[in-house]
């Protein structure tokens, strides 16, 4: 599309001629003066007041007259008392074929920048992908790196130029970090220009943001508070600690080390630890472990999570956007550009969706699996039974699977293979009339998730 | 002990000119009759935007312009961005109103404001006002849905500015968490606001969770009895680790100050807002508060630093007696008075009338009849019927019993029944009582059992039938 234009006087002038269109345009007898504007589109209605800079311009709705405000810098062409003013629905008097929505480049309205105008070849492909939607946010099932892999797929057709990673996740599994950035720094740097562009990036996903060529905050981004832990209880947690620790730790440092990031800064947001900064004059920000940097950035007692503003100001976000076409502008400047990579960013949508349905229904798959091998083993002699019940246990191992097969997260971390196969021994033996324990299969599988 | 209000005492003098030289409020101190007033001339500001202020400009900066709007008795001083102004017209002849116009109508759109009467139509180009009530318990009867139908209807009506009354506050228990639930509210916001529409919050009570909603607009005014905040609770966050227990505070403040950015305050209001044990001083320079997150030294305090917050501990810990009064000062919470001179608030209106005017629209306004109300309203009592409901059919489900000689499938039957309405309930009012589902599944759990209870009971009958 043409690249986002931006301006309050834009917008407005799109919000009249929408309202124009909708309302069926206004009586011709009442258009008298014409304004074809430099967009293309056409605005009649009767001149109250000329000057320098604008134009007052009364038009008609039903009964009702309204006065709107054209900047001179917008107008075309100024055509006065038109011997015959356009009767509404003209072709010439439609917004909503580009003019106005275009005019905002916002996003939800009525058109997306690739419909608002014909981009010329040169312009830059830029790809949405959004990772997490809170509540279905958690890195690992929802936010996976099968699933991110699943997406890049769908957008090779489409040759982006540059892919956003539309981060919005309070985190999750710490195993799926590395897998995340592997895909990020392996299969998505050396093709595009990638982005992170932050609404919230919370543990996991903060680790993960890292990788990215480069981070944007939104407004109201928030980014940080890695710590690892694990729950002991209800409402009981433990934080990572020895070797455990020592192993995030030297993760988050290899991957802030692939986003040139100093290391000091994820250490920050995992441990309690002074973070100070100096800022040269030329803008470099020198990071130190204690807090004799001119900037606090961490006393030592809490755990660090930039915002936006933290973020720009030490230059760990490149800019702050709030909009597609906000981050557009500062990823492309003037340049014409385009959004592409539509199915790739639906299939996540969807991937989400397809799991947060399946992890519904994993109780009750668990409970009838446990029910059926229950009553197999209770029939070891009753050859009959035993069969139905293992075919029983069967079927419902066959929606598992199924379940797995679409949600790479729940495989990885619900469903891993090993719980396949460690039932499926069980359920070989139990059918030859041997007897097991399954409690014991069951927790031993389970147990190896991560 | 440092007390807000004693330090206060002692710098009154520098805040209250700090405070009142830029933005003096016409809640506070309506200024004398000035030149303005008498003057037979007027300024006029054209926004890009198509809206007229015409006032007495007061300073002009290479970025801001500061002008007195004065209309009648009123009068308000604003400041606006250089980038918003096309033209500036100074010494424009005043022509003379006609006496007593502006007042009937003042006094016809208050009524309407208040509900007592339908609203008048106040005179051709008064400002158009959509207002908005979110009353009641926070998450129940103010929601994202009748949120949604609200603003879309106010939109429609194509206002000159949608006004928020908050008058809401939720359960004590969510305390700083309340923020999730706000969280799940702010996208109607933020989209009317992208379309260009201004959103003005005018705070009652916004309590809990709803303390956060309304940092999503740039303009916050209060009414006097004005109260934002009850959201200190972030020190007694306990899952047992000290570490974990950090790492939970620090993402709940990088959620809220990134609320609070993007509404354009600052952040360093959240975290005193949020937990117990830090001190948070402000001085005012060039009117603009400055804030230290220390306690300030004898030699700040002489340079105008003023405690906002201490640390609570021992004879700083907050008496009830200043509980009660409204004199705590362990963590902020806003009145209108504390809101406008931290610049969270942009003034004080005890009507409609007043906020319409210290928006810069004028004397007099239109407020518009929009069904968006209706809509919240409906809301608001239907879920609490649901909630009666929820609760009568979980009391019918612990108290469930066969009765004597019923059919153990119809009784099946009948407790299915129960689930099946409760789960409908929870559908229909999902984001109040079942937002991730969770209790659907339960109950989707709990109706296959039944399920397969019955199964197995019609087996075992089918079974007999054949012995017999």
């Amino acid at each position: 599309m043409a690249r986002a234009e931006q301006g309050v006087w834009k917008r407005a002038a799109a919000v009249v001629v929408a309202a124009m269109a909708l309302l069926g345009g206004w009586a011709s007898s009442f258009a008298a003066d014409r304004l074809t504007l430099k967009d293309g589109r056409v605005l009649e209605g009767r001149i109250q007041r000329e000057e320098k800079d604008f134009v007052y311009l009364v038009v008609k709705i039903g009964s009702l007259e309204k006065v709107e405000l054209v900047l001179r810098e917008q107008i075309e062409k100024i055509e006065r008392e038109a011997e015959k003013a356009a009767p509404a629905g003209k072709p010439d008097a439609k917004p909503s074929d580009k003019g106005a929505p275009a005019a905002s480049g916002r996003e939800g309205e009525k058109a997306k920048p690739a419909d608002a105008a014909k981009p010329s070849g040169s312009a830059t492909r830029i790809a949405f992908i959004p990772l997490g939607d809170p509540p279905l946010d958690m890195v690992g099932i929802y936010m996976s790196a099968g699933a991110l892999r699943e997406s890049l797929k769908r957008l090779e057709p489409e040759s982006p130029d540059i892919v956003v990673l539309q981060i919005n996740s309070g985190g999750g599994i710490a195993d799926e970090v590395q897998k995340l950035s592997d895909v990020i720094e392996k299969e998505m740097k050396p093709k595009f220009r990638t982005v992170a562009w932050i609404q919230s990036a919370i543990s996991a996903a903060a680790m993960t943001a890292i990788t990215a060529n480069e981070i944007y905050f939104m407004p109201k981004g928030n980014l940080g508070a890695a710590t690892m832990f694990s729950m002991t209880g209800a409402r009981q947690a433990k934080a990572a600690e020895g070797r455990s620790l020592e192993e995030i730790l030297f993760v988050m440092e290899k991957i802030s080390k692939r986003g040139g990031y100093d290391p000091l800064l994820m250490r920050a947001m995992q441990v309690e630890t002074e973070l100070s900064a100096d800022i040269d004059a030329d803008g470099a920000v020198r990071w130190r472990n204690d807090l004799g940097g001119r900037y606090k950035v961490s006393d030592g007692k809490g755990i660090l999570t930039l915002n936006s503003q933290d973020a720009m100001r030490y230059k760990f976000a490149k800019g702050v956007a709030d909009t597609k076409a906000d981050l557009a502008k500062l990823l492309v400047g003037d340049a014409e550009w385009v959004e592409v990579g539509k199915s790739a960013a639906d299939y996540q949508a969807e991937y989400r969706e397809a799991t947060h349905q399946s992890e519904l229904t994993l109780n009750r798959l668990f409970r009838d699996l446990q029910q059926a091998i229950n009553k197999a083993v209770q029939n070891l002699q009753n050859v009959e039974e035993r069969s139905k019940a293992v075919g029983q246990a069967r079927r419902v191992l066959g929606e598992l699977r199924s379940i797995a097969q679409r949600s790479p997260g729940l495989r990885e971390y619900r469903l891993p293979d090993r719980l396949f196969k460690g039932l499926e021994e069980a359920l070989r033996r139990i059918q030859a009339g041997e007897q097991v324990d399954v409690n014991k299969i069951l927790a031993e599988a389970m147990s190896e998730e991560p | 002990m440092q007390r807000f209000m004693r330090v206060l005492a002692s710098a009154a003098a520098v805040l209250i000119l700090a405070v009142a030289a830029p933005a003096p409020s016409i809640a506070q101190a309506p200024a004398p009759a000035g030149a303005a007033e008498t003057a037979a001339t007027k300024d006029v500001l054209t926004f890009k935007n198509g809206r007229v202020v015409e006032g007495k400009i007061l300073e002009m900066t290479a970025s801001e312009v500061k002008i007195e709007v004065i209309s009648g008795t009123l009068r308000a001083v604003t400041t606006y961005p250089r980038a918003e102004i096309l033209t500036i017209e100074r010494d424009v002849p005043v022509a003379k109103p006609e006496a007593g116009a502006a007042s009937a109508a003042k006094a016809g759109s208050a009524k309407a404001a208040q509900g007592k009467e339908p609203a008048k139509k106040a005179s051709e180009g008064a400002a158009k006002v959509a207002l908005i009530t979110l009353k009641g318990e926070f998450g129940r009867d103010v929601s994202l849905t009748p949120i949604k139908r609200a603003l879309e209807d106010a939109v429609a009506s194509d206002p000159d500015v949608i006004v928020i009354k908050m008058d809401a506050t939720q359960d004590e228990r969510y305390g700083f968490d309340g923020l999730f639930v706000a969280e799940r509210m702010l996208a109607p916001f933020e989209e009317t606001i992208r379309s260009g529409k201004r959103v003005v919050f005018w705070i009652k009570r916004a309590m809990v969770g709803a303390a956060f909603l309304p940092f999503v607009s740039k303009e916050i005014y209060f009414l006097p009895e004005g109260r934002m905040g009850g959201i200190g609770t972030l020190q007694d966050f306990d899952l047992g680790d000290k570490r974990v227990n950090e790492k939970q505070i620090s993402l709940r403040l990088g959620h809220a100050e990134g609320i609070a950015i993007q509404g354009g305050y600052d952040p360093a209001l959240i975290k005193p807002m949020a937990r117990k044990g830090g001190w948070l001083a402000v001085n005012f320079r060039g009117g603009k508060p400055e804030y230290m997150a220390a306690k300030p030294t004898d030699e700040q305090v002489k340079e105008g630093w003023i405690v906002l917050v201490d640390d609570g501990e021992g004879p700083n810990k907050d008496t009830d007696e200043q509980i009660v009064r409204g004199k705590a000062n362990d963590v902020l919470n806003f009145d209108a008075d504390m809101a406008l001179r931290l610049n969270v608030s942009k003034g004080t209106a005890e009507d409609l009338d007043k906020l319409v005017f210290l928006l810069g629209l004028g004397s007099e306004h239109t407020l518009l009849e929009t069904k968006g109300q209706k809509a919240l309203d409906d809301w608001s009592k239907n879920t609490r019927d649901a909630l009666d409901e929820i609760r009568r059919l979980r009391d019918r489900i612990q108290g469930f019993q066969q009765k004597q000689g019923e059919d153990p499938k119809t009784a099946l039957g009948r407790r299915a029944s129960i689930l099946r309405e409760m789960r409908s309930i929870l559908t229909a009012y999902e984001e109040v009582f079942d937002p991730e589902g969770q209790q659907r599944a339960q109950i989707d759990e709990s109706l296959e059992q039944i399920k397969q209870q019955i199964a197995e009971i019609s087996k075992r009958e089918r079974g007999q039938k054949k012995q017999r």
